[in-house]
């Protein structure tokens, strides 16, 4: 009984005091168990890069996905946006104006490059006849030349066969606008004497009662004076760009409207900004 | 009899697909890619009945045709008929002097009438109207034609297959062996 106690106090192992034989072989095996750990510390890693790899991988595709989704949406609500902005600009000039008008939508165009007419979703039903005028918020667009029971075809004031009885602003020379080329009409039949200037508005006369009158039409961009001759040929730039066409309205009853004071001055007549600067100009020099 | 109803039913039939490819052109092609460039899309059948047809069966078709351009066009009715038939003409005298085969062959002549097109309705235009064309609309001139070649490519089995619903029979490739 009383040598246990002592065997136990013998058996009491020190690290520190194990026998230096077994040294080497701790020394050994903490090293092989240290390699051992660090390789399977290393494959872990590995394969827990490689998993997360393809986690990465997934999650990006997922992002990606979800990335695409919601730029689709953003670009569907800025398209939202910028028609409810257009919108909101025909409605209020719409309410603003004293023109019986009527909004329709572009659904087709020319089958011929060569030839500017579109194509409105409204038609006899909804009022629409032959030889109204169609006009935008920037300026007149055209006027109707077939009228179908639910749509129209609009001819562009930029087609070689439209004409429309316009003036110049500034001086009140008249003329007829005829189209030319895309982006260009002709003012043709001003005298050689009429006064006009590159960067005079033109807009309607409203003596045809189709076009309301003093609607902007578009500005001179050149004026060319013949040695010989009674005429002068002027090129006029349209103030609506016929390939941005989305709405237009249709002038139902131009109900003898003059625009040319009270809107156009104002600067609720949207167009170039040539075409809002001009009209300015040209008051001061009108009331001169 | 039942001969007669099958041509008028074929007549029917490509009138109708003319109807939808002109509607496609006009409006689907504006809606879906703007002002950009779209193809010619009635020259592919006016090639095909050039092709396949006798003369006076492709000519009345090519009257059709001008009929329908003229609801979706601010062209005058006189330069269509113009510039279709002089398009069909030249067909004509092409469609036996090219020896390739079958959607090859209408691929290429529609390629060469597309590209024509322009030119014939420039020429009619200086000949014909008070004011002719003075837009030169080269990207147009160059686009439109090469995108119809290639739609034209994927038109031709449509073609055949709507000529097989009225008994018409798939066109032979030895058609053009005369040179």
């Amino acid at each position: 009984m009383t040598t246990i106690p002592l065997l136990s106090v013998n058996l009491q192992k020190d690290s520190k005091d194990g026998p230096w034989l077994f040294r080497p072989f701790f020394f050994i095996s903490g090293l092989t168990q240290g390699m051992y750990s660090s390789f399977s510390f290393g494959v872990r890693n590995t394969t827990d890069l490689y998993l997360n790899l393809i986690d990465i991988k997934k999650n990006n595709r997922l992002l990606n996905e979800e990335l695409e989704g919601l730029k689709a949406q953003l670009g569907e609500l800025n398209e939202l946006q910028l028609e409810n902005e257009r919108l909101n600009k025909l409605l209020d000039f719409r309410q603003k104006s004293k023109m019986d008008l009527l909004a329709a939508k572009i659904t087709g165009r020319d089958l011929f490059p060569d030839y500017d007419t579109v194509t409105i979703d409204r038609g006899q039903s909804h009022g629409v006849e032959k030889g109204m005028a169609s006009i935008t918020t920037a300026g007149g667009v055209g006027y109707v030349i077939q009228v179908e029971p639910y749509s129209s075809q609009l001819l562009l004031i930029t087609d070689r066969y439209a004409t429309v009885d316009s003036i110049v602003q500034r001086s009140r020379a008249r003329g007829i606008l005829h189209g030319y080329t895309k982006d260009t009409t002709l003012l043709k039949y001003l005298k050689r004497t009429d006064d006009v200037k590159v960067g005079d508005l033109v807009v309607t006369s409203g003596l045809d009662n189709i076009f309301p009158k003093g609607f902007p039409i578009g500005v001179v961009t050149d004026v060319e004076k013949d040695d010989y001759g009674f005429e002068q040929t002027v090129k006029v730039q349209p103030s609506v760009n016929s390939n941005n066409l989305e709405e237009v309205f249709v002038v139902l009853n131009a109900q003898n409207e003059d625009l040319e004071s009270p809107l156009s001055v104002d600067g609720e007549i949207e167009g170039d900004t040539e075409a809002k600067t001009v009209p300015e100009e040209s008051n001061t020099t009108e009331t001169e | 009899m039942r001969e007669a109803s099958l041509v008028v039913s074929n007549y029917i039939v490509f009138l109708l697909l003319c109807f939808l490819l002109t509607g496609i052109q006009a409006s689907l092609w504006l809606q879906l890619f703007g002002y950009f460039p779209g193809p010619i899309l009635w020259i592919p059948i006016l090639n095909y009945w050039a092709f396949h047809r006798r003369p006076i069966e492709a000519v009345i078709m090519a009257y059709f045709i001008v009929y329908i351009l003229s609801t979706m066009t601010g062209m005058p009715l006189s330069i269509i008929f113009v510039s279709v038939l002089a398009c069909y003409l030249l067909i004509f005298l092409l469609k036996d002097r090219v020896l390739w085969s079958g959607p090859s062959h209408f691929t290429l002549s529609t390629a060469i009438s597309a590209y024509t097109l322009p030119f014939v309705i420039l020429v009619t235009s200086w000949a014909f109207e008070d004011q002719p064309i003075v837009d030169f609309q080269f990207f147009n001139w160059i686009l439109s034609p090469l995108i119809t070649a290639l739609i034209s490519l994927f038109l031709y089995p449509v073609f055949i297959i709507l000529d097989r619903l009225t008994a018409k029979g798939t066109p032979r490739d030895n058609e053009s062996e005369v040179l």
